[in-house]
C-alpha cells in the first residue's frame, strides 16, 4: 500500500520549546508525496505511530526534503525548485504555508539541498553550490551566494559542519572556517579516506560524518537480504539473556604490565594481561590463568614463586626489590580479582612461607569462575584453592574457629630474637576495637560483606579501599656472622685457613661465604639498627676476645684454647629491625615460644576461649578473658609447674597436650572457666627409642606429634574413658611442622619432595587423607602446595575438605 | 567487494553457548570436575578457543595422559576440529537444544576419524590451505599469492583474536572482483549426508554465466541430485536457512567462513 521512499530527514531538536528526545522525521515517496511522522520522540516512541500526509503545492512534487536542526523544512521539487515552510514551531510541528525560495538566477535548478542552522546549502544541476544566508532573521533568508567548487552532494550536520562530496573524485570534503559570522567558512578540504570513493554522507547527532561507500552492487533492497538479516540478527535473540554469563572464548586483549625477570638464568618476558576480562600471566610462552595462580610468594634472594596448576612453580627473579613487591602486589591484586575473593577469612587455613610470610587460604563463598558461579568450599580441592600473602612476619600463627587468630613474631629461620606478639580477630579479616561491629559481623557471618580491609605491607595501593584496620607491625632480630681462623706455626690463628677450610667470614654452616659488607638483609621490610659486634656470650661460652676454639671444622666450640684446638670463632651480630604494616595489631612485649587455642570453642561472642602460652623461659602462661569480642584478653596468668616446655596445643574439653623442654609429652586435664589450671601435668612416655618430641598439635581425638628427627608420630587409642591414649606410633619421616584442626583434619609441612615434578624447594603443604574410625593413622598424604613453606595451621578450619 | 558490514559484523558476531562436560569414564579424581561453560564464535575452530577447557580439565585426568591431545565428541560423533564450529553445529545438530552439550576427552583419540591437532599452528596452515583453495577457485590464486605474509598473519590474528576488523582489513582483498564478472567459481562445500557417503559434494558453479547472475537455487540445481524427493528441505549456513533465490556473488562474498568457504548443509525439518 505504502509507496517506496526516496528520501527521508529527520531534525528539529532545537525547536525552540521541544520536549525533550523531539525529532521531526520526514520523507518523500516515489511518487512524490511528501509525508511527516507524527508522534516520534526518540526517549519514548521512536517510531512512531503514523505517516501524515503534508500536501505540496501542485507542480512542485518534491524529489527531496530536508530538516534543520530548529525545524525550518525545506523541499526540493522535482522541477528544481526549492520551497520552505513556514509556521513551524513546538506546538505546530508540521508548519502552516509553503513559499518558493528564489533561485539565483531564473532558469537555474537545484539537484540537492541540506539545511543547516542558520544557512541552506544547495547544489545546482550544474554542481555549483550555493548558499542562502540569513535564515535566522527570515525564513525565506536573505541572499544566495556561490561557492568555489563542484559538488556532487552537500550536507550539514548539526552544529555547523559543512560536507560537500566531490564531483571529480567522490572524495568527502570538509568545510572549513565556518563561523556565526562567516556562516560560508574559507575552503574546502578532503579528508583521507584511502581509495574509497563515497556516494552518500550523514552526520549523526554528534556531528560525526558517516559515509555511504560506493558499491557496484547495490543489494540494500532485496527482501532476501532483509531476510537474512533478520534471521540473523534471531539467531542469538532466543537465547541470549539465558546463557549472557558465559564467558566469551576468543582472545580480546587489553595489556595491563610488562616486564622482565630472569628464569632459570635466562631473561624473559612477562606480561601481565586482561584477556576478554580473563587476567593472565605470560611467561615467555607459558601463559597461566589467574585462576590457575595458587600463590605468589617471595624469597629472599630478589625472586618471586607463583605456584600454580599447571606444572612445577616458577621462580622469576627481579633486579631490584621494588621490582618484586611490585610484581608481588599485582599478582596477588590480579589472582584475587580472577577469583573474586571477597576477603573473609573466617575459618581459613592459614601458613607461613620459610621467609615467614604470613599467607591465609581463602575461604571463598560462593566463587564466580569464567563467570559460572561455583560454591568453592563444598566441591574444592585444596590444592586449587588461593593462598594470599598479608602483611606482616611471623613463626607462628594459631587461629580459632570462633574466628580468633593470634601471631607470633619471627624467631626462627634467620635468627630473631624478641618474640612480639600480635593478635588479630574476629571472623573476617578486619579488625575493630568497636564492640558492636564486631558483634554484628559475628552474627551477621553469613551475610557479612566485606569492606577491603587486607593487605599492608607491600600491597599498599594495590588493595583497594583504605588502610582502615591496617596497623604498623615490627619485629626485631639479629643476624649471625662468623669469622673463623686456624693455627699455623708461623702466624698463630690467622685468617688463612687450608684448602678445605671454610671461608674466613660465613654462616654458622660454613658453606656459605658471606662478609660484613656483603651480608644483606632479606627485603625492604627489614633495616640495619645497630652496627657488627662482637658476641662475648655465644652458646658454648667464649674467651674474652669472644673466640670459641674446637679442634677442626665442624665440632663442638668451647671458651678457651686447649693444646689440640687449632681452629678457632668468633660470632659477630648486627641487629635488624622489620618494620611494615598488616591487618595485625600489635599489643605486648611478652617473649612466647608457642600458643594455642581451643579447637571447640562455640563461636558464642562472650563464651570464654581457652589460650595458652609458653613464655620465653618454658613457663606456661594462660591468657584471661579472651573472648571473640575481646580476642586480646586482658592479662597473663602463670600456670604453675616444675616442667619447662616448647610446644603446646589445646584439644578439645580443657585437654592441654604439651611437650617439655626435654622432648616429653604432657597432658594436662580438665581446663574449665572454674578451674582454669586444670589438673596437674600427666608425663608420657616418649616415643619407641626414646625420640624428642618439639611439636605438638591436638584436635578432637587425633593427637600428631613431631620429634626432632622430623619423625612424626600420632597417638593411639585416644578414647573418653583414656583421653591420654596408650601409645606413640610411627607415621612419616621428613615432617617439618604438623597442625590438627576440627574433625581431626591433619594438615602438615613435609620436608621431602611430595611430587619430585612439581617441587624443588622444601617444604610442601599437605593434607593427610584416609583418616577413618578404622584407620586413623589416614592412608597417605595429599599435596597441596610447595615447596618453600614452613609453616600451616588448619585449627580455625571448620569445614571439612 | 564485500561492503554489506551489517551482515558481515552479524555473521562474525555468531556465537554459540556450549556446555563441556568431561567423559566420565576419564575422571579420576574423587570429584568429578564441574562441567565447562563458554561462549564461543561460530567463525572459529575449537583449538583455537579450548584451552581453557583443556586446563578446566586435565587436573581431572590421570597424570600420564596429561598431554594427551584433547578431543571433543557429539552424541558419540567425534567432531573435526577443521571444521568451523558453526559448520559442525549446523551439520550435527537437528534439535537445537541449548547450550550444545559436548563430551570432553583425553584418551583413546580417534586417530581413524580425526585428523591430529598438535598445536594451533596446524590450524592456522589448514586455514591457509583453505584459503589458497578457494582463490584458486575464485581469482586462480592471484591474490593470495600476490598477498603479503603480513596480510596472511592479519587473517590468522584476525581470526585467533576474534577481531573483525583486522579479519577483514585483509580478507576484502580476498572478496575484490571485477564488477561484470564476479567471481571466477564460487568455493563453496555442499553437505548432504542423506545423498552421499562422502564428507561433502564439491563442484565448478561460476557466479555469473551468460550475464546471468546465478543463486542459489542454481547451486543446487547443477549438484544433479532431487533435494525435493526426500521432504522439503533447507539450506543453513550460520545457523539459518538461505533463501533460494539470493545470488551466489552476494553470499560467497558475505557469507563464507574465515576459509573464504561457504559451508552449506542440507538439512531437512523432520526426519
Amino acid at each position: 500500500m505504502m509507496e517506496p521512499f526516496i528520501d527521508i530527514a529527520t531534525g528539529g531538536a532545537e525547536i525552540p520549546g521541544a520536549v525533550s528526545g523531539f525529532v521531526a522525521v520526514w520523507a518523500v515517496t516515489i511518487n512524490g508525496l511528501l509525508l511527516y511522522r507524527e508522534g516520534v520522540n526518540l526517549l519514548t516512541c521512536p517510531d512512531g505511530t503514523n505517516w501524515k500526509q503534508i500536501e505540496t503545492p501542485q507542480g512542485c512534487e518534491p524529489c527531496q526534503v530536508s530538516v534543520g536542526p530548529q525545524g525550518v523544512v525545506w523541499i526540493l521539487a522535482w522541477t528544481g525548485q526549492l520551497l520552505t515552510r513556514n509556521g513551524v514551531t513546538w506546538n505546530c510541528e508540521t508548519g502552516l504555508t509553503w513559499y518558493e525560495v528564489p533561485p539565483p538566477f531564473k532558469g537555474l535548478s537545484f539537484s540537492h539541498i541540506s539545511v543547516g542552522l542558520n544557512s541552506t546549502w544547495a547544489v545546482s544541476r550544474e554542481n555549483e553550490v550555493w548558499l542562502r544566508k540569513g535564515l535566522d532573521s527570515s525564513i525565506l533568508g536573505s541572499s544566495w551566494t556561490a561557492m568555489v567548487g563542484q559538488m556532487n552532494l552537500v550536507f550539514t550536520g548539526s552544529g555547523s559542519q559543512v560536507c560537500g562530496l566531490s564531483l571529480q573524485d567522490q572524495k568527502i570534503y570538509l568545510r572549513i572556517g565556518i563561523k556565526t559570522e562567516e556562516s560560508g567558512g574559507r575552503s574546502w578540504k578532503m579528508l583521507k579516506t584511502d581509495d574509497m570513493t563515497f556516494v552518500w554522507l550523514a552526520f549523526d547527532g554528534k556531528g560525526f560524518i558517516h559515509r555511504l561507500e560506493d558499491g557496484t552492487d547495490s543489494y540494500w533492497t532485496e527482501p532476501w537480504r532483509a531476510e537474512i538479516l533478520q534471521k540473523l540478527r534471531e539467531r542469538h535473540s532466543e537465547w541470549q539473556d539465558k546463557f549472557a554469563e558465559y564467558s566469551t572464548a576468543a582472545e580480546t586483549t587489553d595489556w595491563i604490565k610488562n616486564g622482565r625477570a630472569l628464569l632459570h638464568n635466562r631473561w624473559v618476558n612477562l606480561g601481565l594481561r586482561c584477556c576478554s576480562q580473563e587476567p593472565l600471566l605470560d611467561v615467555e610462552d607459558l601463559r597461566l590463568l589467574a585462576v590457575e595462580i595458587t600463590a605468589v610468594r617471595r624469597t629472599g634472594d630478589l625472586g618471586l614463586v607463583v605456584h600454580h596448576l599447571q606444572n612445577s612453580p616458577i621462580k622469576l627473579s627481579f633486579t631490584s626489590e621494588e621490582e618484586v613487591e611490585d610484581w608481588a602486589a599485582h599478582l596477588t591484586k590480579m589472582t584475587r580479582a580472577s577469583r573474586q575473593c571477597i576477603g573473609s577469612f573466617a575459618q581459613s587455613i592459614w601458613a607461613l612461607t620459610d621467609m615467614g610470610d604470613p599467607f591465609v587460604h581463602e575461604s571463598q563463598g560462593d566463587v564466580n569462575l569464567f563467570s559460572v558461579l561455583y560454591s568453592i568450599p563444598k566441591t574444592s580441592v585444596p590444592s586449587h584453592a588461593l593462598w594470599t600473602q598479608l602483611g606482616g612476619h611471623f613463626r607462628h600463627v594459631e587461629a580459632s574457629s570462633s574466628g580468633v587468630v593470634w601471631a607470633l613474631g619471627q624467631d626462627g629461620t634467620w635468627q630473631v630474637f624478641f618474640n612480639c606478639l600480635f593478635f588479630f580477630s574476629s571472623s573476617v579479616f578486619c579488625f575493630s576495637f568497636s564492640l558492636l561491629t564486631l558483634v554484628l559481623n559475628r552474627l551477621l557471618r553469613s551475610s557479612w560483606i566485606h569492606t577491603g580491609y587486607h593487605g599492608g605491607g607491600f600491597f599498599k595501593g594495590v588493595f583497594d579501599g583504605s588502610s582502615h584496620g591496617i596497623h604498623p607491625v615490627s619485629d626485631e632480630g639479629l643476624v649471625n656472622l662468623y669469622e673463623n681462623q686456624r693455627w699455623n706455626p708461623v702466624a698463630g690463628f690467622s685468617a688463612r685457613g687450608l684448602p678445605t677450610d671454610r671461608p674466613p667470614w660465613s654462616d654458622i654452616t660454613g658453606f656459605h661465604t658471606y662478609s660484613k659488607e656483603n651480608m644483606s638483609l632479606p627485603n625492604r621490610s627489614w633495616n640495619w639498627v645497630s652496627e657488627w659486634l662482637v658476641d662475648y656470650q655465644p652458646p658454648g661460652g667464649a674467651d674474652r676476645e669472644g673466640w670459641q676454639y674446637a679442634t677442626d671444622y665442624p665440632s663442638r666450640y668451647h671458651a678457651h684454647k686447649g693444646s689440640f684446638d687449632y681452629v678457632r670463632r668468633k660470632r659477630w651480630q648486627r641487629k635488624c629491625r622489620y618494620t611494615s604494616t598488616g591487618p595485625w595489631f600489635q599489643f605486648g612485649l611478652t617473649k612466647l615460644l608457642d600458643i594455642s587455642m581451643q579447637v571447640d570453642h562455640s563461636g558464642s561472642p562472650e563464651e570464654p576461649l581457652l589460650l595458652w602460652a609458653i613464655a620465653a623461659n618454658g613457663s606456661i602462661l594462660r591468657r584471661v578473658g579472651v573472648t571473640v569480642i575481646k580476642p586480646q584478653g586482658d592479662s597473663w596468668e602463670a600456670v604453675l609447674g616444675e616442667h619447662a616446655f616448647q610446644s603446646l596445643s589445646i584439644g578439645v574439653e580443657g585437654r592441654v597436650w604439651a611437650i617439655t623442654s626435654l622432648g616429653v609429652p604432657a597432658l594436662r586435664h580438665r581446663v574449665t572457666n572454674t578451674n582454669p589450671d586444670g589438673v596437674a601435668w600427666l608425663l608420657m612416655d616418649r616415643p619407641e627409642g626414646s625420640a624428642t618430641l618439639r611439636q605438638i598439635s591436638a584436635g578432637d581425638t587425633q593427637v600428631w606429634a613431631v620429634d626432632s628427627q622430623d619423625r612424626l608420630y600420632r597417638r593411639k587409642d585416644i578414647v573418653p574413658i583414656l583421653p591420654e591414649g596408650t601409645s606413640w606410633e610411627l607415621v612419616d619421616e621428613h615432617v617439618l611442622h604438623v597442625s590438627v584442626g576440627r574433625h581431626d583434619q591433619v594438615w602438615a609441612v613435609l620436608d621431602t619432595k611430595m611430587n619430585e615434578t612439581k617441587v624443588k624447594e622444601k617444604g610442601s603443604i599437605c593434607i593427610r587423607r584416609g583418616i577413618t574410625a578404622s584407620c586413623p593413622v589416614g592412608t597417605g598424604w595429599e599435596f597441596v602446595i610447595g615447596g618453600g613453606w614452613s609453616f600451616v595451621c588448619n585449627r580455625g578450619h571448620d569445614i571439612p575438605f | 567487494m564485500a561492503e554489506d558490514r551489517e551482515i558481515l559484523r552479524e555473521i562474525w558476531e555468531g556465537r554459540l553457548p556450549v556446555c563441556f562436560t568431561l567423559a566420565t569414564e576419564e575422571v579420576s579424581t574423587p570429584i568429578a570436575p564441574d562441567p565447562f561453560y563458554l561462549m564461543v564464535p561460530r567463525l572459529t575452530y575449537f583449538p583455537l578457543v579450548t584451552d581453557k577447557v583443556r586446563r578446566h580439565f586435565v587436573r581431572c585426568v590421570v597424570p600420564e595422559k596429561h598431554d594427551n591431545e584433547m578431543w571433543l565428541e557429539f552424541e558419540k560423533c567425534p567432531l573435526k576440529w577443521h571444521y568451523p564450529i558453526g559448520l559442525l553445529y549446523d551439520l550435527l545438530v537437528t534439535n537445537s537444544e541449548l547450550p550444545w552439550q559436548l563430551t570432553v576427552h583425553f584418551d583413546k583419540y580417534p586417530d581413524n576419524k580425526l585428523l591430529k591437532c598438535p598445536s594451533k599452528d596446524v590450524v592456522e596452515s589448514h586455514l591457509m590451505h583453505s584459503l589458497k583453495e578457494a582463490d584458486a577457485l575464485k581469482h586462480k590464486n592471484h591474490i593470495m599469492a600476490l598477498m603479503q605474509e603480513r596480510d596472511h598473519k592479519q587473517l590468522w590474528l584476525g581470526l585467533l583474536h576474534d577481531r573483525f576488523d583486522q579479519f577483514w582489513s585483509a580478507n576484502r582483498k580476498l572478496m575484490e572482483h571485477s564488477a561484470e564478472d564476479g567471481f571466477r567459481y564460487i568455493p563453496f562445500r555442499l553437505y548432504a549426508p542423506q545423498f552421499t557417503s562422502k564428507p561433502f559434494m564439491q563442484y565448478l558453479v561460476k557466479s555469473i554465466e551468460n550475464e546471468k547472475r546465478l543463486t542459489l537455487e542454481d547451486l543446487l540445481q547443477r549438484a544433479n541430485l532431487n533435494f525435493e524427493s526426500k521432504g522439503p528441505f533447507q539450506v543453513v549456513i550460520h545457523g539459518i536457512d538461505l533463501p533460494l533465490e539470493t545470488p551466489l556473488q552476494w553470499i560467497s562474498e558475505h557469507l563464507s567462513y574465515p576459509d573464504n568457504f561457504l559451508h552449506l548443509c542440507i538439512r531437512y525439518s523432520s526426519p
